[in-house]
């Protein structure tokens, strides 16, 4: 799902990785360029369904909701 | 509640929603060593980890973690009229080893704001808060023993507060020509000198006076309201004024010894480099601006509203200087 909101897979890897600090520091070290492909990667690992596109969509999300707090 | 586990994350900003203060993280890869607490919080969540798995809690995960991990004591306070080389002196500081300086963190400006919000937040849940928040944002993340704070120049009228929240903590007050500060103010105006920007009552004046001040003299009022503020501040734990006259030589003597630090030499040496650099982008040299004449209403704007303030800090700074 690609139409701007959370997706379930999202939201089960987000809890995970703010469950498991070691987990989290790996993937933020991954390079932006990177960055969707290991999250697929790391999802399907864990037996979650994360597609790139719900990656890309999140991480845009995540940015506009950072800068439009800065506007408030 | 349950506890949650926030060790290794990073405190970048808090907001409001719905009323309720939310405090968000991130992980930060290293200290905060850029100018302004808010560039260093801005890189970290332009990274896409940040932007997908950035956490968010109440404002109590904060005060429970206080009693946790407290963090570091704050070993001294900066406050500003603005313009006037606080940016300095707290960059000069960053040059001591182990020492943590935070620079107009954001976090602790949403805490502060809240004077007069509704729903009201009264003065000692502000105070729980303000230590908590401070408490957070002084984590050593690499064996650093020394916390400095840098507010932002409205602060400075919430000193009696910060100063219950943290007795005994040294703090100074940078000032400056007033002529010189409303110059670089004009050249690239901060918030608070530009009307509407910010509640007038948190930077001295009344709702009313957006309407009826013009842009030059609501800028100013609000400036000499800083500088009131200080002054009236002045019995108010230990505190001491330093004038921008005196930089960068006091950066690496007066302020440090009335900090009580005596810098090594290799410190030194670090001090005295950040002090060659412009410290809003370190990056380049500093350099002096050229003093452009002021219009003539502004000049008796400043005459007015800044000048017998300025002579006053001015005594209060000499007064310091014999302690």
């Amino acid at each position: 799902m690609t139409d701007g909101r959370q997706t379930d897979g999202m939201n089960a890897l987000r809890a995970r990785v703010h469950a498991d600090f070691a987990l989290a520091q790996r993937l933020a070290r991954v390079e932006p360029e990177r960055f969707a492909s290991a999250l697929v990667e790391a999802a399907g690992e864990l037996g979650i369904d994360v597609s790139a596109q719900d990656v890309e969509a999140a991480v845009m999300r995540g940015r506009v909701e950072w800068m439009q707090r800065w506007l408030r | 509640m349950a506890a949650v586990d926030l060790a290794g994350w990073t405190l970048v900003r808090v907001y409001a929603n719905r009323g309720e203060p939310v405090v968000e993280w991130a992980l930060v890869d290293g200290p905060f060593a850029d100018s302004f607490f808010e560039q260093t919080a801005n890189r970290a969540m332009q990274q896409p980890f940040n932007a997908v798995f950035a956490r968010r809690t109440p404002i109590a995960t904060l005060e429970e973690r206080h009693r946790n991990a407290p963090g570091l004591a704050p070993a001294g306070f900066i406050f500003h009229m603005s313009r006037c080389g606080s940016t300095l002196i707290s960059q000069t500081l960053a040059g001591l080893s182990s020492t943590i300086v935070l620079s107009e963190p954001q976090p602790l400006d949403a805490i502060l704001r809240l004077r007069g919000a509704t729903p009201a937040v009264s003065e000692e849940t502000r105070v729980g808060w303000l230590r908590a928040m401070t408490s957070a944002l002084g984590q050593p993340r690499d064996a650093e023993q020394r916390l400095f704070v840098k507010f932002n120049a409205w602060h400075v009228r919430e000193l009696p507060l910060i100063a219950r929240a943290f007795p005994g903590v040294p703090w100074i007050f940078v000032f400056r020509e007033p002529r010189d500060v409303v110059r670089s103010q004009q050249r690239s105006p901060g918030a608070e000198f530009v009307a509407g920007s910010m509640n007038p009552a948190l930077v001295g004046l009344a709702a009313g006076d957006l309407h009826t001040l013009s842009p030059d003299e609501y800028g100013i009022r609000v400036l000499a309201a800083f500088c009131d503020a200080a002054l009236r501040a002045k019995g108010i734990g230990r505190g001491a004024f330093f004038d921008y006259a005196g930089l960068p030589d006091a950066t690496l003597s007066a302020v440090p010894a009335f900090f009580g630090i005596s810098p090594t030499p290799v410190e030194m040496s670090r001090m005295s480099d950040a002090t060659k650099r412009d410290a809003k982008n370190p990056a380049q040299t500093f350099r002096q601006r050229p003093q452009e004449p002021l219009p003539a209403d502004v000049e008796r704007l400043i005459e007015r509203w800044l000048d017998a303030p300025y002579a006053a800090l001015r005594n209060a700074s000499r007064t310091a200087a014999r302690l």
